[in-house]
């Protein structure tokens, strides 16, 4: 199983796109945002405009990068059959799933560490070591959900379907977590939508450990529920006939 | 390697989908070291027996065991390896990577040399599988089937679509692995492949076994025979063991199941036969004869 988890992160940070879309994205943005728009930012409020939003695309990135290694990579190789040859071998499918898994959050990472080193080195964002392990700690081990997610998409439709529902479902949470606008700016149903939401308790863990807090239970009980009805959904999509002898 | 167990033993194998039955009651006996075509036209039930021989589909009945244990155990061990239509290659990977790769997963891998030199990769190694063409990416799923050094290999129609140099290039290499010791069970579609790779070719239609034995014992069954001389239309089908009677520009061609009868009773009826044959079937005559009867189920 090592042998296939080395394999697919090497085939991840192979691919130039998705590259570019979960470090190059969260990165331009952060900059973007954080040095044209930063207009209207009162000077005192600065230092946590910068903080906050180096967190939001922190998990920006990681949310996309676990579920593009996931989603649309699965459904493309049911289709093509990779999956059906690797059942020839004696790895088994439970295993090549759960390194598939871990190499979507291994390489999801890249975002978190790319953008909080932009953070400290440009943006002079500074915090003790403890708050910098704690931010990447959670931010990394919290992709969890959103490969299990991904996963689950692969699995339940094909192809080019596959590609587009990961990134609506992407986008929509990025959006209503939170990530590009403050959830509290929103109103009120929508903010408690928000609030619910597996993308802005995720991006909370770090905007909590960013000011050297232990995120609160709630954070983790609503990962922890989404993260089941993610893994029932995926345990669902994977045990239909026409996925186990495709 | 000599040993009693069978390499491959198929036994009262019976698959349903629905209301189809796809195998039928099917029971193969395949000695280790023996080359075996598995032929019928499509919807005869090969891919079905395959697919339960390596493990991806489980029989509604019957017991199948490949080397004296149970499918999934025999991929685990990588005593069986196999290369299917049904599968492919994933992007973003060399050629070697996949190979390493493979070789990896089982717990006693022919040597990376010796699968590079079997499949015939030593000019694709360093390519992506995307830039593949067919005939390369065979080859490489025929590595993959290798990497494990199983004792039996098993092939569905690896040369479909192929071309005919490419072709034969392929079946030296399979014929090179046969030649190692390895069983070797393959589908084909090429009747020709058959006959000149298989010691045995068992025919299957309707999910069941309808013929069973050498290429040459398959045709001699059909029996029938053609013989062909330069004449014109005349009561032929008089003659002893005469089955038909085609006469066109000049030519005659019966076709009898008693070759002497008929020619004693030609010669003796004309003094000459100009251009005289006599032609045995072909394999393509047996099969048509031996599967014509039964109704196809499905693909």
């Amino acid at each position: 199983m090592f042998a296939y988890l080395k394999l697919e992160i090497a085939r991840t940070l192979r691919n130039r796109r998705y590259l570019f879309f979960v470090v190059g994205f969260p990165v331009a943005f952060y900059l973007l945002f954080t040095h044209i728009f930063d207009k209207d930012v009162s000077p005192s409020d600065k230092i946590e405009f910068y903080r906050d939003y180096m967190i939001a695309m922190a998990a920006y990135g990681a949310v996309g990068a676990s579920m593009m290694a996931t989603g649309p990579r699965i459904a493309l190789e049911r289709g093509l059959g990779w999956s059906r040859q690797l059942r020839l071998t004696p790895l088994t499918p439970g295993a090549a799933l759960v390194a598939k898994v871990l190499s979507a959050m291994v390489t999801a990472a890249i975002a978190p560490v790319t953008v909080t080193v932009i953070g400290r080195l440009v943006n002079h964002v500074s915090l003790p070591v403890g708050h910098w392990l704690m931010i990447l700690a959670f931010m990394i081990v919290g992709t969890f959900p959103f490969a299990a997610l991904g996963t689950a998409i692969g699995y339940l439709v094909d192809g080019e379907t596959a590609q587009l529902a990961t990134m609506i479902s992407y986008l929509a949470l990025a959006i209503l977590g939170g990530f590009w606008f403050p959830v509290d700016n929103f109103g009120g149903t929508l903010r408690e939508v928000a609030r619910a939401l597996p993308s802005y308790r995720y991006a909370d863990l770090g905007w909590q450990s960013v000011q050297g807090h232990v995120p609160p239970l709630l954070d983790l009980a609503v990962l922890a529920a989404w993260t089941a009805v993610f893994l029932a959904l995926g345990t669902y999509a994977y045990r239909r006939p026409a996925i186990r002898t495709a | 390697m000599t040993t009693n167990v069978p390499a491959v033993e198929l036994a009262g194998l019976t698959k349903r989908y629905g209301a189809l039955t796809a195998v039928d009651d099917l029971s193969i006996s395949v000695r280790t070291g023996q080359t075996v075509a598995l032929l019928g036209p499509n919807g005869a039930g090969k891919s079905t027996t395959i697919n339960v021989l390596l493990g991806l589909l489980e029989a509604d009945a019957g017991n199948v065991t490949v080397l004296g244990t149970a499918p999934r155990q025999a991929v685990t061990r990588g005593a069986v390896g196999a290369m299917l239509q049904s599968t492919g290659l994933p992007p973003d990977v060399h050629v070697r990577e996949l190979v390493e790769l493979v070789r990896a997963l089982y717990p006693a891998p022919l040597p990376y040399d010796r699968i590079v030199a079997e499949a015939g990769l030593a000019d694709i190694l360093g390519k992506r599988i995307e830039q593949l063409s067919g005939g390369q990416a065979q080859r490489v799923k025929l590595a993959l089937a290798l990497a494990g050094d199983p004792r039996v290999l098993v092939l569905d129609e690896p040369t479909v679509a192929m071309d005919v140099e490419t072709r034969r290039h392929f079946w030296g290499r399979i014929d090179a692995a046969a030649a190692s010791g390895r069983t070797v069970l393959f589908a084909t579609h090429y009747l020709a492949e058959a006959e000149e790779h298989a010691d045995r070719v068992i025919v299957i239609a309707g999910g069941r076994v309808v013929a069973d034995g050498t290429a040459a014992s398959l045709t001699s069954r059909v029996g029938s025979r053609t013989v062909r001389f330069s004449g014109g239309p005349a009561d032929y089908a008089a003659l002893p063991g005469v089955s038909e009677v085609d006469c066109r520009n000049g030519t005659v061609r019966l076709e009898t199941g008693d070759v002497e009868g008929t020619l004693r009773a030609l010669l003796a009826r004309y003094d000459r036969l100009p251009d005289l044959t006599v032609t045995g079937a072909s394999l393509e005559d047996a099969f048509v004869a031996l599967t014509a009867a039964q109704p196809s189920t499905m693909e």
